[in-house]
């Protein structure tokens, strides 16, 4: 197995890890060896993965010639808080067009499923000021939805796509349901993701991953649910 | 207010698991902007609260068959149906005193009947006991029913007025059913005019 290409905006990078949820914002810690200043968009590269999120600048800085800084999946607009806004249709408010003006106010980019105006919203919608994440909850109370390390926020179920081969099985906790994997590259253990292995008496569906990625390689502690075969 | 790292890192968490929480139970004062037809454009009053200014609402204002147009100006309380915020109403409006308590125009109405003082002592229609428009007192009181008879008809356009010194005869033509003032629905009960 290569070392990992690990790289923020270009830069060289020491070490990362990188945090994504079934129906969450992917987070990354990226740390470099050097003085940086970094803002805004950028792409972080693990192995070869691209992942495109923004820099929090809350939680980023340098010490002592490190520079750490803390990505957030897409345009980490979620958390911005939105104005108070009246939405208003008699002849039905479409719930696509509240949450395309969400989007486009917090700057992300939203897909949504095809039958996303199949259910009735009703003539109002009342958009508090509050933090977008908490309207897209109101809008699509029992949708999951997610950020992709491509930058853009999906609204329904991830993809079941099986691990490639060169996903290995570490080890297995059956109590704590987690599952140590080596890896090449980051997309390979997104959340979603099936493993099997003849070891497992049914296959595993990652539901949470941490991968870390240093000089050596990528290792992810995966958080899964076992499924049926 | 508590202000400490662990507490600023839960807070939002525990806030995001209940999205609509800010509409459960609510009530948020509007101000009334304009009607639009059957409903009421509204402003916010305290704009702190986080929500948006005017939207068409309807009133909900929990009696059957009313509906007002509102004085422009005055204020009522929204609330949300079950929580959601894609249902606001109107379910509160000015208490007396307050500016905007008498709306403009005032419809009760209904299907069958509509009935005043079914118990009551006496009906008065207009100011006040010392300057009434009509007052109705249930039989034997000795109080006259055509003035009230009158006043209503000039309101409601549906009761035929009797006629002073003789017993009244309600819900003649054009009102198929009758309308009873201070009295039960039997139309067989009289009222006494003087």
């Amino acid at each position: 197995m290569t070392a990992p290409l690990l790289s923020l905006a270009g830069r060289l990078a020491t070490s990362a890890r990188l945090c994504a949820g079934y129906a969450d914002i992917w987070t990354a810690d990226v740390t470099l060896d050097q003085e940086a200043t970094l803002s805004g968009a950028v792409v972080l590269t693990i192995g070869g993965t691209e992942l495109r999120g923004t820099i929090d600048g809350a939680r980023s800085g340098t010490f002592l010639l490190s520079s750490h800084f803390r990505v957030i999946g897409g345009a980490a607009g979620w958390r911005k808080t939105v104005k108070a806004r009246p939405y208003h249709n008699d002849a039905t408010l479409k719930r696509s067009r509240v949450l395309a003006d969400l989007a486009r106010d917090v700057g992300e980019t939203l897909t949504l499923p095809a039958d996303v105006d199949a259910s009735y919203l009703g003539l109002h919608f009342v958009r508090e000021a509050a933090p977008a994440s908490r309207i897209i909850e109101q809008l699509l109370p029992s949708t999951r939805w997610w950020v992709g390390f491509d930058g853009v926020t999906v609204a329904g179920a991830r993809p079941s796509r099986m691990a490639p081969p060169s996903v290995e099985l570490l080890d297995y906790q059956v109590r704590t349901r987690s599952a140590l994997l080596a890896l090449d590259r980051a997309e390979s253990v997104e959340p979603g993701t099936i493993i099997r292995d003849a070891r497992l008496s049914s296959p595993l569906q990652i539901r949470h991953v941490e991968i870390d990625a240093a000089g050596s390689g990528l290792r992810a502690q995966a958080f899964v649910m076992e499924v049926v075969a | 207010m508590i202000d400490s790292p662990l507490f600023n890192a839960l807070a939002p968490l525990v806030r995001a698991v209940f999205p609509s929480y800010d509409f459960h139970g609510g009530k948020y004062r509007y101000r009334i902007v304009s009607m639009s037809v059957d409903r009421v454009n509204l402003q916010i009053v305290a704009k702190r609260r986080g929500l948006p200014d005017a939207f068409p609402v309807a009133m909900h204002p929990g009696l059957a068959g009313t509906w007002a147009q509102l004085a422009l100006g005055g204020e009522v309380l929204l609330e949300f149906i079950e929580g959601d915020p894609t249902m606001p109403i109107i379910t509160h409006f000015a208490p007396k005193g307050a500016p905007g308590f008498l709306p403009v125009h005032t419809t009760i109405d209904a299907t069958s009947t509509v009935r005043l003082g079914e118990t009551a002592e006496q009906v008065i229609v207009g100011a006040d006991a010392s300057t009434p428009l009509a007052v109705a007192r249930a039989k034997g009181t000795g109080e006259s029913l055509t003035a009230l008879s009158v006043a209503v008809n000039a309101i409601i356009g549906v009761l035929t007025a009797g006629t002073p010194g003789v017993t009244p005869v309600l819900a003649t033509a054009p009102l198929a059913l009758p309308l009873v003032l201070g009295m039960t629905a039997d139309p067989s009960t009289k009222l006494k005019a003087v």
